[in-house]
């Protein structure tokens, strides 16, 4: 069979691009205010629980070569693993959904303001599913391009701000103790933990060993460029402004001028929209992926147009949409439990059927 | 005997499908089905002798305007009758043929013809066929002569350095320009002909160490699979054998240069000649292979790399300057520092378009005097020129109808179109520039993001022959990619290469 290959370079950029743009767009809403200036505990906790996870996927992709998170959820456990397959992919479908509506949500309130949110999705509903249409090669070979422009502006938006910097708004540190970071990492985590999104891909890696390597070290890098841009927003803001922030980043970079460049604020806003498309597309494209290999669909092609009618009704029916209290529960605790659950639960116990597997073969 | 100069291909699996008419026995039958096959033409011609001291009945035949008169005369017709009549030949025997060409007739070119089918279409491409009493084959002479325009600099590019020779519309002589340039032996050249009406000569020119030879074997079994009735133009091939067919995207390299092809040739690509035009193929051929000229490598390296960046940024200025001007002026007024704002807005006092509106028309009129001027006579020429840059530029913003921001806009884009050195590519992207313009204007900026992506998705997308259109940049390969930002200068090229 002649399957989709991404090099080492090309997974690497995949997983620093969705990081780096969930972490733009869905990680501060929730985290800033929770915690502000000890927010970078709670990313450092976050990553070493998604490293967890991804050192767990990455024993089972090579334990099972050749078979994706799906896939190999069957082979463990059998009849049980279909279900465990079936709630991976919908859990793939809420992220779409959630980061589509998170996404759709900051443009309609930022750059478009009052535009419907129906028009949002639906439009990026199109482009990313055109992009999984086209397969994983496509996307992570876009991915090159759009990292290099996430990893440019990052690095020169932190540069630029340096001046505006005032190191004392980032004082008292853990003054009500570490307990409340630790207790917030759970939206880091949540977020970061979408990467399971490996589980799928690491079948299209054409170098499987270096897959772990490569994505601790794309988590870490994207993890903590968006710590110190964060950081950053709180020391240049102050606590107190950051605290009432839905988007610190971006209220942060409005306040940064560049030569004569009044907003670089909307410039940057692009390269992270741009990311989000990437994240979105490689999510998409795993949930039809998946999908068609547990239901035995030859292509994934098939399930690009029943995703899309999924991804683009449900950010714009309750309880999103109006009612922003139910929203806000979602984000605040049902997303981050489910996710949790899933990214972290269902894989240990993934890799623990899987060790008992391969100790009841061994001795027979 | 002598083979044909380009050993043919597929010619034979054409003329199967006709049905095969032999010869006959008798000279004057077989005369007659062939004219009767041309339907009496005019400009076939038959001159009938005596050979040998037998006096055989022979003759020569040949089509009037496609073929060298002179060198027929001296070479075929001449020593047929001189040396031919001295000869001892015994009709029906078998040899004959062999014994005229080994000994008698000058020419270069000689084969022998198995049917009345094969003959003619060599008399149709311009040979001359001689047959002799009794015998029931033929022998062509490839005497082709017709007029062909001599070499030229090329029309539709023009170098300040570098050679100035261009392709013509003769195969033969289009293959002998990249032979000057190549003199090594493992320049292969093969020749099959393609359509079924038109029997056009097509050439497959590669270097058999440097092209790989799965891309070599695609583009011939692609050339093969042809079924065509008449190949006029090279386009018509690069449209059937191009990957992704219905993009808007070139993925086959075209140019008259001689030069340019035969540094394509080196790089490993394949040449694809095609009788009757003097643009040839190339394929594989990249994104960024298009924004190349052969003049950056006879330019000095720093400039040759400053240029190609200048048409990089020529590329996203057509794509995206009204996009952006309609974009941010409708959607984000405010990231327009408050200075230049207030002098565009000033400019607009009056206008009664809204701002999509009177840039689609000025980009519009813009392409309409561009394709005006494109088949224009010269005399004329001009006066579309005065009429454009009076009428358009100058009364229209006088009379208020239109701003100037905006046509500085549409001026801007247009001298940027012109930088795109490869024509298909410019014309793609300026098709897409009014995609833009209409992404931009309902969701601004947003919109031209998701017009970029959704431009990317295609991009990345589409190969030619097996390399991804986007190569060396993504996927990412780093010392071309090295070489494809900057023009590297030969010293460094070379030691690598050796």
């Amino acid at each position: 069979m002649n399957k989709d290959l991404i090099s080492d370079r090309q997974f690497f950029m995949l997983i620093f691009v969705s990081i780096t743009s969930l972490t733009y767009f869905s990680v501060p809403t929730m985290l800033v205010p929770a915690v502000k200036q000890d927010l970078w505990l709670s990313m450092v906790i976050g990553t070493v629980i998604d490293i967890y996870v991804a050192y767990l996927l990455a024993w089972l992709g090579r334990a099972y070569p050749g078979q994706s998170l799906v896939q190999y959820s069957v082979t463990i456990l059998g009849k049980a693993g279909y279900a465990l397959g079936f709630i991976f992919i919908l859990f793939f479908a809420v992220v779409i959904c959630l980061s589509l509506f998170i996404f759709s949500n900051f443009l309609s309130s930022t750059l478009l303001v009052g535009t419907p949110l129906i028009v949002l999705t639906s439009t990026m509903a199109v482009a990313a599913g055109w992009a999984a249409y086209n397969g994983i090669e496509t996307i992570a070979r876009l991915a090159e391009i759009i990292s290099v422009l996430i990893l440019l502006v990052s690095v020169a938006g932190v540069l630029i701000s340096i001046p505006q910097l005032e190191l004392s708004n980032l004082l008292p540190q853990l003054e009500n103790g570490a307990w409340p970071a630790v207790k917030a990492s759970v939206y880091p985590a949540s977020w970061f933990g979408v990467c399971i999104l490996m589980g799928m891909v690491m079948p299209h890696h054409n170098n499987p060993k270096r897959t772990f390597k490569l994505k601790a070290s794309a988590v870490l890098l994207g993890a903590s460029i968006m710590t110190l841009w964060l950081l950053n927003s709180i020391a240049a803001l102050g606590q107190e402004v950051v605290g009432r922030l839905y988007y610190p980043v971006y209220a942060f970079t409005r306040t940064i001028q560049l030569v004569f460049l009044e907003r670089v604020d909307i410039l940057m806003m692009l390269v992270y929209i741009s990311g989000t498309f990437i994240t979105l597309s490689v999510l998409y494209y795993i949930a039809a992926e998946g999908a068609a290999q547990l239901f035995g669909t030859r292509s994934h092609r098939k399930w690009i147009l029943p995703f899309g009618v999924l991804v683009t009704i449900l950010p714009v029916l309750p309880p999103f949409g109006k009612n922003m209290l139910h929203t806000f529960k979602v984000f605040e605790f049902w997303f981050p439990l489910t996710a949790l659950l899933v990214e972290g639960g269902l894989t240990t116990l993934l890799f623990v059927a899987a060790l008992f597997r391969n100790r009841k073969k061994k001795p027979s | 005997m002598k083979n044909d100069a380009f050993p043919d291909h597929s010619s034979s699996s054409e003329l199967e499908d006709n049905s095969c008419i032999p010869f006959k026995s008798g000279l004057g039958d077989n005369l007659e089905t062939i004219q009767v096959e041309l339907g009496y033409s005019s400009d076939l011609s038959i001159r009938e002798f005596k050979l040998g001291s037998a006096a055989v009945p022979a003759a020569i035949l040949w089509i009037n305007s496609m073929n060298d008169a002179h060198s027929l005369d001296q070479n075929v017709i001449a020593p047929l009758l001189e040396r031919g009549s001295r000869m001892e030949i015994v009709p029906t025997a078998d040899g004959i043929y062999e014994q005229l060409c080994d000994s008698v007739i000058f020419s270069g070119e000689v084969a022998l013809a198995e049917s009345v089918d094969s003959v003619l279409t060599r008399l149709l491409s311009g040979a001359s066929v001689l047959l002799v009493d009794g015998m029931t084959k033929g022998v062509t002479i490839g005497n082709t002569g017709y007029e062909t325009r001599s070499i030229q600099e090329p029309s539709s590019t023009s170098v300040v350095r570098g050679p100035r020779d261009g392709f013509v519309e003769s195969l033969s002589v289009n293959v002998s320009l990249i032979r000057r340039r190549i003199r090594d032996k493992r320049l292969h050249v093969e020749v099959m002909t393609v359509g079924s009406v038109s029997h056009t000569q097509i050439a497959l020119l590669y270097l058999r160490h440097r092209a790989p030879k799965q891309v070599v074997e695609e583009v011939r079994e692609r050339l093969k699979r042809i079924q065509i009735d008449a190949v006029l133009e090279s386009n018509y091939i690069e449209e059937i054998i191009k990957d992704a067919p219905r993009s808007i995207f070139p993925t086959v390299y075209i140019s008259e240069r001689p030069d340019d092809i035969a540094g394509g040739a080196l790089e490993g690509r394949v040449v694809v000649i095609v009788d009757g035009s003097p643009f040839v193929l190339l394929l594989p051929c990249t994104f960024f292979h298009l924004m190349q000229t052969a003049e950056d490598y006879y330019l000095a390296f720093p400039i040759a790399a400053f240029v190609r960046w200048l048409r990089l940024i020529g590329l996203y200025i057509t794509l995206l300057f009204p996009a952006l001007y309609v974009g941010i002026l409708s959607f984000h007024p405010e990231m327009v520092p408050p200075e230049l704002l207030s002098s565009i807005l000033a400019a607009r006092e009056g206008v009664p378009f809204p701002l999509l509106i009177e840039a689609l028309l000025m980009e519009l009129t813009f392409e309409g005097l561009r394709e005006a001027g494109v088949r224009m006579p010269r005399a004329i020429g001009s006066a579309i020129s005065i009429v454009g840059a009076l009428v358009i530029g100058e009364s229209a913003v006088s009379a208020g109808i239109i701003s100037p921001p905006t046509i500085i806009v549409v001026a801007g884009t247009a001298i940027a179109s012109f930088i795109i050195p490869s024509v298909e590519l410019s014309g793609a992207v300026r098709l897409l520039r009014f995609f833009m313009l209409l992404f931009a204007s309902i969701l601004g900026l947003y919109g031209i993001v998701l017009g970029m992506m959704l431009l990317g998705i295609h991009l990345t997308t589409i190969k030619s022959v097996g390399t991804p259109y986007l190569a060396p940049i993504a996927p990412f390969k780093s010392k071309e990619a090295l070489k494809t930002v900057f023009r590297l200068p030969w010293w460094i090229v070379r030691t690598k290469k050796n």
